[in-house]
């Protein structure tokens, strides 16, 4: 009896550990390439004592530093950002971060509300493969799958990933247990300089309206921080493109006026801030550098420290080890940054 | 028995990565999913200038020869997080947006930015819907305030307010 009992659990354990292994070494690594793959599931790492948690697309990971906004004022902030986050995933990842902290303020970049659908599987992975199993994760892939994802390939990514037999690197074998940050807090640095010279233009659209769905999203984010007795604060970041057009500006506006909530346009405050677009951006005006992002970083948390009368906590033992860590890593990374687009210039 | 058991293991970890195998269309990296559309040649809806035919899907380096640098300039960024471009060329009064397809930068739309261009029945900027209808017949599509007739590889959009001609694109069929 008990040798048949082993006999079934080998059978059922020796696959199953089999597969788990399997899918650790064909699960897509994002180290070496393509680093906002890697952004959702760092958070679980960090301290998780954050007053200000930033939600959003690649308009707040590549344009906000929170290590800025600490050596500044001594807020504690993180970004729970990926590429081209919807904004029914902006309100999961808020639910899960809520399962771990509960952050004074919530600032969410509003450019989201103008796409209703997920455009590709893609983008889908790199939001919802990082996140831990919960719920939230289950809603959020429910939501965002294209008519040729599956649940089942998110429940065992190997299904996915099984075909990346032929394109597995040292880096499958070196990252499967364990991975290196590629974000500081959220913040995925650029240092390089590309300007633009040419601004984007305001081309008309078929349809300015954003969706009932994304509004519905929006009032799901809200309720959640008021809930929460959380400030939600609403951000367009200083982005060119893609063109921030007028009437879409006016909904939020609206929508601001309505809830009686905080909406910062950085487009029109750019010259505030002090953005150069001829110096301050990598990648022709549609993100910030990191000079860039140092100055929309320290707009933006003057702002929030001031109204949310947010603490300081550079004096305080409680969070300085970590913070000094972070800054100490964030400048090292600046500097050999700094010297690679040097040497390749 | 061992035997037994042991096959019992090889068909379950064979059955799960057949499992996986059976989804082909699904390509091999988060990075590398399949975009392709099915883009059939030709269409009855192309746009005109300077006497020539801006076709959806032909070849910018073609368009560029034709027309001219754009006056407006060029405006090109990298897409997020994965390769490809969007690509939009200002002609002042209408605006070609490119794409990126097999390495060769392809029309992927044309929008009309003022009333000084039209298309070659004659329908511009601040018509009103009858001029449409007329021009084009009643054959559309509508979604919201968007009226599409489709020919071939092309869509020809009329974005309308209050039965007058706020915008039109000439976009790709997808």
């Amino acid at each position: 009896m008990k040798k048949k009992i082993i006999r079934i659990l080998a059978i059922v354990l020796i696959p199953t550990a089999c597969l788990y292994f399997l899918q650790l070494l064909f699960m897509p690594k994002y180290v070496s390439d393509i680093n906002e793959g890697s952004m959702i599931e760092e958070y679980y790492k960090s301290s998780k004592n954050h007053e200000v948690l930033i939600l959003g697309d690649c308009e707040v990971y590549e344009n906000i530093s929170p290590v800025t906004m600490w050596e500044e004022y001594g807020i504690t902030s993180y970004i729970r950002g990926s590429s081209e986050q919807l904004i029914w995933q902006s309100y999961y990842l808020l639910e899960d971060t809520l399962k771990y902290e509960t952050p004074k303020v919530v600032v969410l970049n509003v450019l989201a509300m103008q796409q209703s659908e997920a455009k590709s599987e893609a983008y889908n992975r790199m939001t919802l493969d990082g996140m831990r199993w919960s719920f939230s994760k289950l809603n959020s892939i429910k939501e965002s799958m294209t008519e040729e994802e599956s649940i089942i390939s998110y429940v065992f990514p190997f299904l996915r990933y099984h075909s990346r037999w032929s394109e597995l690197t040292s880096d499958d074998i070196k990252y499967m247990f364990n991975k290196p940050n590629v974000t500081t807090n959220g913040y995925l640095m650029q240092v390089g300089v590309r300007p633009m010279t040419v601004a984007p233009q305001e081309v008309p659209l078929k349809n300015y309206q954003f969706s009932e769905r994304n509004y519905n999203y929006l009032d799901k984010i809200r309720q959640l921080c008021e809930e929460k007795g959380i400030k939600l604060v609403l951000m367009k970041a200083p982005s060119m493109y893609p063109y921030w057009y007028e009437r879409w500006d006016t909904q939020i506006k609206e929508y601001e006026d309505k809830y009686n909530l905080l909406y910062l346009n950085m487009i029109e405050q750019s010259e505030k801030i002090g953005i150069d677009y001829t110096t301050d951006t990598f990648d022709y005006g549609q993100h910030l550098n990191v000079d860039g992002a140092e100055k929309l970083s320290k707009y933006l948390g003057k702002i929030l420290k001031d109204k949310y009368d947010l603490a300081d906590y550079r004096n305080n033992q409680e969070y300085q080890k970590t913070w000094d860590t972070l800054t100490e890593q964030y400048h090292r990374e600046k500097e050999n940054k700094l010297k690679e687009w040097e040497n390749i210039q | 028995m061992k035997r037994k058991s042991f096959a019992a293991m090889c068909i379950m970890t064979a059955c799960f990565a057949m499992t996986a195998c059976g989804n082909s269309s699904q390509n091999t990296t988060a990075g590398g999913v399949n975009n392709e559309s099915q883009i059939e040649n030709g269409s009855k809806y192309v746009f005109e200038t300077s006497g020539y035919s801006v076709k959806v899907n032909a070849k910018i380096s073609e368009c560029l020869e034709k027309l001219g640098e754009p006056k407006g300039g060029t405006y090109e960024v990298k897409s997020c997080a994965f390769d490809g471009m969007d690509k939009f060329y200002y002609y002042g009064a209408y605006t070609i947006q490119g794409y990126q397809k097999d390495n060769e930068d392809l029309v992927y739309s044309v929008t009309f930015m003022d009333d000084t261009v039209k298309t070659p029945e004659g329908v511009r900027l601040g018509d009103s819907k009858d001029k449409m209808t007329s021009a084009y017949g009643s054959s559309f599509n509508q979604d919201g305030e968007q009226y599409i007739y489709t020919s071939g590889n092309t869509k020809l959009i009329f974005v309308l307010k209050n039965d007058v001609i706020e915008n039109i694109i000439y976009e790709l069929n997808q």
